[in-house]
Order: C-alpha cells, then sequence, then structure tokens
C-alpha cells in the first residue's frame, strides 16, 4: 500500500513521465497507471483533472480539445519544454533518493 | 427507463453548484465519465448501474470541486463557499466595519449602551484600584513574605476567638532571637502615648506622628534610607530618623544628620541627634510615621527601663523575620512557651499566640492596640460586588437593546445566513459588535476613572492617585472584566439573533421584533432590583446614622474644644490653666480628663465589694476624670455628690454609673470599696447618670470615674464667633503653656469619626445606588423609546377611533409599571434580609419600617415614570394621520 503523501508527491512527475511518450487524455492516463502499477498506484479519477490544471497553469504541459475519427472530443495533454527539464529534475531527484535508500538497506561488510 | 442525457444533465447540474468548476473543466468530466461508463457497459452492467459506477469513480462533486478551488490561482488563502472557512481576516474587518457604522447609525441607541458600560466599567475601574491599592499593604517590603507580627490572645473568657491584641513584653523579642530557631531576627516597636510627639528644633515645636523602634527595625523593613546606615542608625540612645518630609520641615535643604532636636512626649523629654533620613512613608504602609526614636532611648532612661526586664509588662509590638526554612507553627508553640514559663499572667491564662504575617494585617486583623487602623476585608469585598452588580446592570442594558432592537437586524441576519454564514459566524459577529461596544467604553471609563479617582479615594477615605491606576496587574484586571463584560453582553444576542431563519427573516421581519418580551422584562426587573436593594440600603444607613447623631447620649458634647496636653510639664500646671481660661468671657466651662467620652475609656477587671460585703471579681470600664468634669458635661450626679475640693476626696474616691450599680445589685452604693490597680480601696461617693462613652455599636456598660491623670483640656466655649474664641484660647494658652501647641479639635467632630465607617458607607451605597438607577432608567428610556415606536401605527388607529392620548399613554406606562413593582417585590425582602443584618451591629438601631421600602419604591416608580413618559408622551401626543403614515 503506497502511503497518500508518496501518491501524492509523485503524481506530477508519473503525469509528465507518461507525457513525455507523447500526447495522452485523463482517461487513459489513468487507466495506463493502473495496468503498469499493477492496480498498487490508483488514483481517484477526480482529483487527477485539478492537478493537470494546475500543472498546466504552470505550463509544465499544454492542452488541447481533439476529436480522434470523429468521436468524442478529448482533452488531450502534451509534455512543454518546461515540462521536460522539471521531469529530469524530478528523474534525478528520484533516483538520488532510491540510490540512498538502497545503500543503507544493503547488508554490511563486517571486517574479520 | 434509465435517460443516459438526463441523468448526465443532472450530474452536471449537480458541478455547476460549485463555483469552482469551470464549463472546460465540466466537459472534460463528462468525457471521463463517459469512458468510464463505456468501459462499465463492456463488462456487462446494465446503463443504470454502470453510470452510477462510473460517477462514483468521478468522485463526488464538492470534493473534486474543492480540489479545483485548492490549485485555481485567484484564492490561495480562503476555502470555497460550500467548505466551513478556517480564518481569515476580511471576516471580522467586515464586523467591525459594520458594528462601526451601527454605532453611528443608531446614535440614540449606541449612547444607551456605551454610557451605561462606560459607568459600569467606571466602577469596576476605580473599585478594583482602591481593592488593588489595599492589598498592595506592605508589599513592598522585600522580605514581606517572612516577616511576621507576634498577636495574642489571653484566655480569659472576655476576648472573642478573633480578637487579639499585638502588646507584648519587651523582654520576648531577645528571648526569641536568643532561644528559637527559625527566627533570624526580631524589631520591636512602641507608640509615643498620646501617638504624637513635639519635635522641637530651633525654637520652633512641630508636632508629629513617630514610634519608637529597635535597631534592626531598618533591617528587617526594607523603608527606603535616604542618609545614615541602615544598620547603625537606630542602635544607638539619644538617635531619631526623619522621614524626608519631616526633616525638610525641621531643617529645610540642610543635611539634618547630626543635628541635634529637642523631643518630648506625654511623659518624657529627650534631646537626640538625627541619625538619618528614610523616603517618605508611602501610603500603602500599616506603619505610619514621621520619624523613629531609637528604643535604646528608652531603655537607657532610668523611669523605663524597667519595662524591657519585666515579663508581665506589655507595650511593645514584636516583628519576627522568620528563617526561610522557619516553621510557623513550631516558632508559635515556642513563644507560647516562652511566655508560660516567664510570665506570671500568662501561667494562669496560657495566651493563644500567632505569627500574624505581614501581608495579612491591613485586611485580616482585629486588633487591639495595633499602630494602625485597618480595613476589614468584607468591605473590600462588599465594594467589589456593588462594582460587579454595576457592570452586571449596564451588561444587561446592552443585552436588552440588543433582543428588543433585534427587528431592525432580522434582514441583515436573513441575507448574511442566505450568502453562506453560519450561526457561529453570526454569534462571533455579534460578540464582535459588544466587544467594540465594550472597549470603546473602556476608553471613556479609563479617562473618566483619571478624573474621578482622587474624588473618589477622598470618598472611600483612602488617598488614591491617578498612579495607582497603572499597575500591571490592575491593568490584566480591568482588560478582562471589559472582555468579560463585551462577551457576556453579547453571546446572548448573538445566539438568540442567529437562530432566525433566512427565509422568515427576509420575508416578515416585523415579527421578530416581539421575541423575547419575557426576557426583557425580566432583565429589567432585575436591573431595578438591583438598584432598589442599593437604595434602601443607602436610605437605611442614612436613616440609622440621623438616628445616632440626634439620640440624646446623656451628655452634651455641642460647643466642646479640646486640646490634648503634650507634656508633663504642662500637665503639672493644669489647674493654673484651667483657672486662665475659665476667667475668659467666652469660655463656659473648663475640665482636664483624662478619658472622653468618645471611646477613649479602657476596661479592667478588678475586685468590687458585693451588697453583702464579699469582693467579687468584676469587669468595669473606666476614665480618669476631674471635678469639673460631670459639670462641663452636663452629666447630672443621681446620688451622693461629685468630686468637690472641700472633701478632700480626689485621692481615694470614685464615681459610679447607674449601669453598675444595677449590675452589682448595691442598694446603697455609697461607700462600698473598689479595689483598682492599688492596695488601698477606692470608695463610692456618688452615681453618676448613665451615658453613651463609646459608639452607639454598643450599649452602656458599668463604668467607674476617679481623678487622676489629667491629658484632654476641654473648654465649653459659648455660642458665637468661634474663630474668635479660638483665637482668645490660643493667645491664653501661649501665655500659661508656651510649650504647649496650640493642637486643637472639636468633641463633636470626635463623636462624628465614631460614625466614620456608617458614614463611608452611606456615600458609598448613595454614590452606586444613584449609578445603578442611572444605568436602569437609560434602558428603560431607550426601550420605551423602542416600544413607543414600534407601537406608532396601534396608537394612530386608536386615536383615530377616539381614544385620548391620556389614555394611551396610561395604556403605554401600564406595562412599565408592573416590572418596576415587580423589582420592588423581589428587592424589598432583599434589603430587608441584608440591612437587618447591618443594624444588628448598632445597640442602638432604627427598626426597618414599612415607610423606608415604600419611600424607595415609589421614588422608583415615578423616576420610571418620569423616564418612559417622555417617550410615550410623544407618540400620545402625535398627529394620527403622521402615525398611520408611519413605516
Amino acid at each position: 500500500m503506497i502511503s497518500k503523501t508518496l501518491m501524492a508527491a509523485s503524481t506530477r512527475p508519473i503525469i509528465l513521465a507518461i507525457l513525455s511518450r507523447g500526447k495522452d487524455y485523463g482517461y487513459n492516463i489513468i487507466q495506463r497507471v493502473k495496468n503498469i502499477s499493477g492496480g498498487s498506484i490508483e488514483w481517484s479519477d477526480g482529483m487527477l483533472y485539478p492537478v493537470m490544471q494546475r500543472m498546466e497553469l504552470d505550463r509544465l504541459i499544454s492542452s488541447e480539445w481533439i476529436s480522434v475519427d470523429g468521436g468524442r472530443p478529448r482533452h488531450y495533454y502534451r509534455i512543454t519544454d518546461d515540462g521536460r527539464q522539471a521531469l529530469e529534475a524530478e528523474l534525478s531527484s528520484w533516483q538520488k533518493i532510491l540510490n540512498t535508500m538502497i545503500h543503507f538497506s544493503q547488508p554490511q561488510l563486517v571486517k574479520e | 427507463m434509465f435517460d443516459l442525457n438526463k441523468a448526465l444533465s443532472e450530474w452536471k447540474r449537480s458541478l455547476r453548484k460549485y463555483e469552482s468548476f469551470e464549463e472546460g473543466a465540466i466537459t472534460e468530466l463528462e468525457s471521463h465519465l463517459l469512458d468510464e461508463f463505456d468501459k462499465q457497459k463492456r463488462n456487462g452492467l446494465a446503463d443504470e448501474e454502470a453510470f452510477a459506477r462510473a460517477t462514483a469513480a468521478v468522485g463526488r462533486p464538492e470534493d473534486v470541486g474543492g480540489e479545483y478551488f485548492k490549485d485555481s490561482r485567484r484564492s490561495r488563502l480562503t476555502t470555497p463557499s460550500w467548505q466551513k472557512s478556517r480564518f481569515s481576516f476580511t471576516l471580522p474587518l467586515n464586523y467591525l466595519k459594520m458594528a462601526w457604522r451601527r454605532i453611528f447609525r443608531h446614535k440614540g441607541y449606541s449612547f444607551v449602551s456605551i454610557a451605561g458600560m462606560t459607568v459600569g466599567l467606571t466602577c469596576v475601574i476605580l473599585i478594583l484600584t482602591y481593592v488593588n491599592f489595599e492589598f498592595g499593604f506592605d508589599r513592598f517590603h522585600k522580605k514581606a513574605d517572612r516577616i511576621y507580627r507576634v498577636i495574642s490572645r489571653p484566655t480569659t473568657g472576655m476576648w472573642k476567638s478573633d480578637e487579639f491584641m499585638s502588646h507584648s513584653p519587651a523582654i520576648l523579642a531577645a528571648a526569641m532571637s536568643a532561644e528559637i530557631p527559625g527566627v533570624a531576627r526580631t524589631a520591636r516597636l512602641m507608640e509615643p502615648e498620646g501617638e504624637k510627639a513635639v519635635l522641637r528644633s530651633e525654637g520652633k515645636n512641630f508636632l508629629e506622628r513617630g514610634l519608637y523602634a529597635d535597631g534592626n527595625f531598618l533591617e528587617i523593613f526594607s523603608f527606603p534610607l535616604l542618609r545614615g546606615d541602615r544598620h547603625s542608625s537606630l542602635a544607638r540612645p539619644g538617635s531619631i530618623v526623619l522621614s524626608a518630609g519631616t526633616a525638610r520641615k525641621l531643617f529645610g535643604d540642610a543635611n539634618p544628620l547630626g543635628r541635634p532636636l529637642g523631643y518630648h512626649e506625654q511623659t518624657m523629654r529627650f534631646d537626640l541627634t538625627v541619625s538619618g533620613v528614610l523616603a517618605d512613608v508611602p501610603r500603602n504602609s500599616h506603619l505610619q510615621f514621621d520619624y523613629l526614636v531609637s528604643i535604646a532611648t528608652l531603655e537607657s532612661n532610668q523611669e523605663t527601663a524597667d519595662l524591657f526586664n519585666e515579663w508581665d509588662r506589655i507595650g511593645f509590638t514584636i516583628f519576627a523575620e522568620l528563617l526561610p526554612h522557619g516553621r510557623k507553627a513550631e516558632i508559635e508553640k515556642k513563644i507560647t512557651g516562652l511566655l508560660v514559663k516567664n510570665s506570671e499572667f500568662c501561667r494562669k491564662f496560657p495566651p493563644a499566640v500567632v505569627l500574624q504575617p505581614l501581608r495579612d494585617i491591613n485586611l485580616r486583623s482585629r486588633i487591639q492596640g495595633a499602630q494602625a487602623t485597618n480595613m476589614q476585608i468584607n468591605t473590600v469585598y462588599l465594594f467589589v460586588s456593588i462594582a460587579l452588580l454595576i457592570l452586571w446592570v449596564a451588561c444587561l442594558n446592552f443585552v436588552n437593546l440588543s433582543t428588543a432592537r433585534s427587528a431592525t437586524r432580522a434582514r441583515e441576519i436573513g441575507l448574511r445566513k442566505a450568502i453562506g454564514a453560519s450561526r457561529g459566524d453570526l454569534v462571533r459577529q455579534f460578540v464582535g459588535e459588544s466587544m467594540l461596544i465594550s472597549f470603546l467604553s473602556l476608553s471613556l471609563a479609563f479617562a473618566l476613572a483619571l478624573l474621578l479617582i482622587e474624588r473618589f479615594g477622598m470618598l472611600i477615605g483612602t488617598g488614591l492617585t491617578i498612579g495607582d491606576l497603572f499597575h500591571g496587574r490592575l491593568v490584566l484586571a480591568i482588560l478582562a472584566a471589559a472582555l468579560f463584560s463585551g462577551f457576556s453582553a453579547g453571546i446572548y444576542p448573538g445566539i438568540v439573533l442567529s437562530g432566525f431563519k433566512p427565509v422568515r427573516a427576509l420575508q416578515k421581519f416585523s415579527e421578530f421584533a416581539g421575541n423575547g418580551p419575557h426576557l426583557r422584562r425580566i432583565l429589567v426587573v432585575l436591573q431595578f432590583s438591583v438598584a432598589i436593594t442599593l437604595m434602601v440600603g443607602a436610605m437605611v444607613v442614612w436613616k440609622q446614622l440621623r438616628f445616632i447623631e440626634s439620640r440624646k447620649l446623656g451628655y452634651d458634647r455641642e460647643h466642646v474644644v479640646v486640646i490634648p496636653l503634650r507634656d508633663q510639664e504642662t500637665r503639672e500646671k493644669s489647674d493654673i490653666i484651667k483657672a486662665e481660661l475659665a476667667r475668659l468671657h467666652e469660655v463656659a466651662a473648663v475640665s482636664v480628663p483624662g478619658d472622653l467620652p468618645t471611646g477613649t475609656m479602657a476596661s479592667a477587671g478588678t475586685h468590687i465589694e458585693t451588697e453583702s460585703g464579699e469582693m467579687a471579681e468584676t469587669r468595669f470600664r473606666y476614665a480618669n476624670i476631674d471635678p469639673d468634669f460631670m459639670k462641663l458635661f452636663a452629666i447630672p450626679v443621681v446620688q451622693g455628690r461629685n468630686f468637690s475640693p472641700g472633701f478632700q476626696d480626689e485621692e481615694d474616691g470614685m464615681l459610679v454609673n447607674e449601669t453598675l450599680v444595677r449590675k452589682t445589685g448595691w442598694k446603697n452604693p455609697l461607700g462600698k470599696k473598689i479595689m483598682f490597680f492599688r492596695d488601698k480601696p477606692y470608695r463610692v461617693i456618688g452615681v453618676v447618670k448613665d451615658f453613651n462613652f463609646d459608639s452607639l455599636h454598643s450599649g452602656i456598660e458599668p463604668a467607674v470615674f476617679m481623678c487622676g491623670f489629667r491629658q484632654y483640656l476641654s473648654v465649653r466655649i459659648r455660642p458665637g464667633n468661634t474663630g474668635h474664641t479660638l483665637n482668645v484660647l490660643k493667645a491664653a494658652l501661649a501665655k500659661s503653656a508656651p510649650s504647649q501647641p496650640f493642637d486643637f479639635f472639636f468633641l463633636d467632630d470626635a463623636f462624628n469619626e465614631l460614625y466614620g465607617k456608617e458614614r463611608k458607607l452611606g456615600e458609598i451605597f448613595s454614590f452606586f445606588a444613584g449609578l445603578a438607577i442611572f444605568i436602569a432608567c437609560l434602558g428603560l428610556f431607550s426601550l420605551a423609546a423602542f416600544i413607543a415606536e414600534r407601537k406608532t401605527k396601534e396608537i394612530g388607529v386608536r386615536k383615530a377611533l377616539g381614544a385620548s392620548s391620556a389614555s394611551i399613554v396610561l395604556m403605554l406606562n401600564k406595562s412599565f409599571l408592573r416590572w418596576i413593582i415587580a423589582a420592588n417585590i423581589i428587592s424589598w425582602p432583599l434589603a430587608y434580609l441584608a440591612m437587618n443584618r447591618w443594624l444588628q451591629d448598632f445597640n442602638y438601631r432604627i427598626s426597618l419600617g414599612w415607610g423606608t421600602f415604600l419611600l424607595a419604591g415609589i421614588f422608583t416608580l415615578a423616576l420610571a415614570m418620569l423616564t418612559v413618559s417622555y417617550q410615550t408622551l410623544r407618540v400620545a401626543l402625535a398627529n394620527p394621520v403622521d402615525s398611520l403614515r408611519y413605516e
């Protein structure tokens, strides 16, 4: 079970990471996260959109309404250059955290 | 049949209730919802079920809306309107603005509320200042918490359990320091006879109040020493330490140290040297003096040296400084032990010894022979209760007017509620308003208190100054009183008014005007009950005082000038002085008694001869007089005769009063023997008619009168030009007794001083009763205005239908009349019980008849009717056409 705090902290990097692979819309982003995490990361659907709105206001992502094959119009988001930079910074930070955690979790050699 | 479009549009409507959803966000969420709906359908669910699951997955509109609100840039500080607000500066500011506007829009009502509250808070400030002053007594000494006064009560059965004397034998002090562990040091004090003594410097005499004090007095107490040495100033015989004021009076600006000073009190005369100067004694010290003479002066004087070696000669006040670990109870026991071991009297009647904390002396002691008369804590409590009652009456005014005026606020309250104000918000608003009024009143009250504090100090007989208002603890207490009154005045109207249903409040606001008439009645009745009770109190106190003053005491106290003789030399010459004064045309009679009939007679218990000839122990009061005493005070001798030079009986004769004859059961009192501090008995030569020699608190006790000590040169002057007569007396005295200062008082004043406490109480009661009535009438006035305003239309209709103005005034006044009558019914028994108890303290007292109560009732009724009638007459006399047009 992932804690609420960690979930909140990871939402923006995960969205940026997904969008770095190409544009996508909200419902699909949620489904992809659910599938890839095996259901362990499950966002409340309605709560994602305010976050995306905030990210757009922070110019990390941009959006447009697109109707694919004459179907229902969907609000597609794509990552901006600022967003990519932010993603790199996030990845580096997460990497450092992970390395530190792994380092201290490994068994220590005992000198004889 | 499930209709997806309908369900969708309902769902979207539910989102639109929340302002943070913009249309774009709603469309995006709709798209999400439909994607989820499709998925659920693919999983085989029916439309309705699939839709329900999809909406649940999206989340509750208020939660999602809250997230959007949080993430929108425009308001990071506030919460969405549909959620409970946390804290925002805007709302209290708005409340303040509204309250401020209301004060100016409704000037009349604001005036009543602010004026009432101001008067109430002024009372509280004045009284708390006084209380703070009284409680601050003797606390300026650094070791105040370790200084104790030795007080004791002989267990002879003649002393009440709470009555003590502060006189101890001088020798006890040294024994305490030497033999009782826990006692750091002791200091003895003694008053000169007659309280005051003459200080003589460069040919000028000054009559000053002082004390004999031990060498380490200045080490125990921290009276600031301006010149001299704290350890040695009072150590040597012949030293005197002056207060700065006295030093200035005697020596001007010159350095007084080392200067010689003549000193003479009643029986003794010393040549002293100034060894120190103290800052003037603070007002809040129970010990008050202009100078201190070293006690070593008395110790080295042959006539008084014995006082310091004998355990049975008391007359010194002993203060002990205990060590920090000193145990009070143990030390008390050891002092008793010392007394019982060494004093013959104490062996017979073991005393109850108590170490009385210095800080308790001012408010919690009933002491005989103490250096200063003190205030009783009950009086302080009485003042505090009166102040709180007045403040309460003022708060009731505010509550009453706020609820009565609720009609005018119903719309505002309805509107505030309709746009989302919670009940708590409204309560906070009302409390805020009353706080504003309370703090506005507080600033006015403080200004008033600055103006009044000195007058108030004079009224209660304590010299309060403006400086007394500025004490940290006091300021905090005053702020707390303002805060508390603001809160308590606002909370009730807040709760009542915030309970309005918004729709009804907006539609028919007038019906709210009628809310709480019962409460208003109760409040007015309570206010007037307090006012009437205080008024009856004031009336009873004044009536009793008048009764005392007009009561025949059995002696004539009019036109008697008393000059206390200050030294032995003058006293020895008293017969010559008497003869010279008696020759004056302005003088009717002269006498030089040792006691006056105004409470100076002491009491003693010795043996007197009974009717059967045995000697029995009896307690009586005694007075030293001279042969002219009875003539001067016009006290008739009813049996036997007065002292007379022809009979040579001044040595062995005694006069007794009728009460003594009655109590001892003498059939023929003449010639009966009375033992009185000597081996040779006195013989009764005459019986005088009973007269009151004390305050009328107590009855006439058995008393004996003998010729002896002379102290008070008493002169009955002929009525007429008093100023001239006093000048004549002064000149005559200067001729026959040059060392005697012309320091006089009228016996009448001394008599009135016996009732100083009662007079003070009467003045205070009147003052506060007046204030309570003022505040209550203020409230009644605006309440009457409000009711008259509400009934304007009704009165118009009545007049149009033929009602006379008089009948309308009567109709309106009737309800107020009922309230005041009810207030009288409540307050009469309360006032009766309280004042009856107060009167029990007097042996001679008025009976509490109906008259006082009726008078108070009629007075308040008349005052209330006068207050109300101004308003009711105004509406009753108005033109009905205008009244009917009124809305």
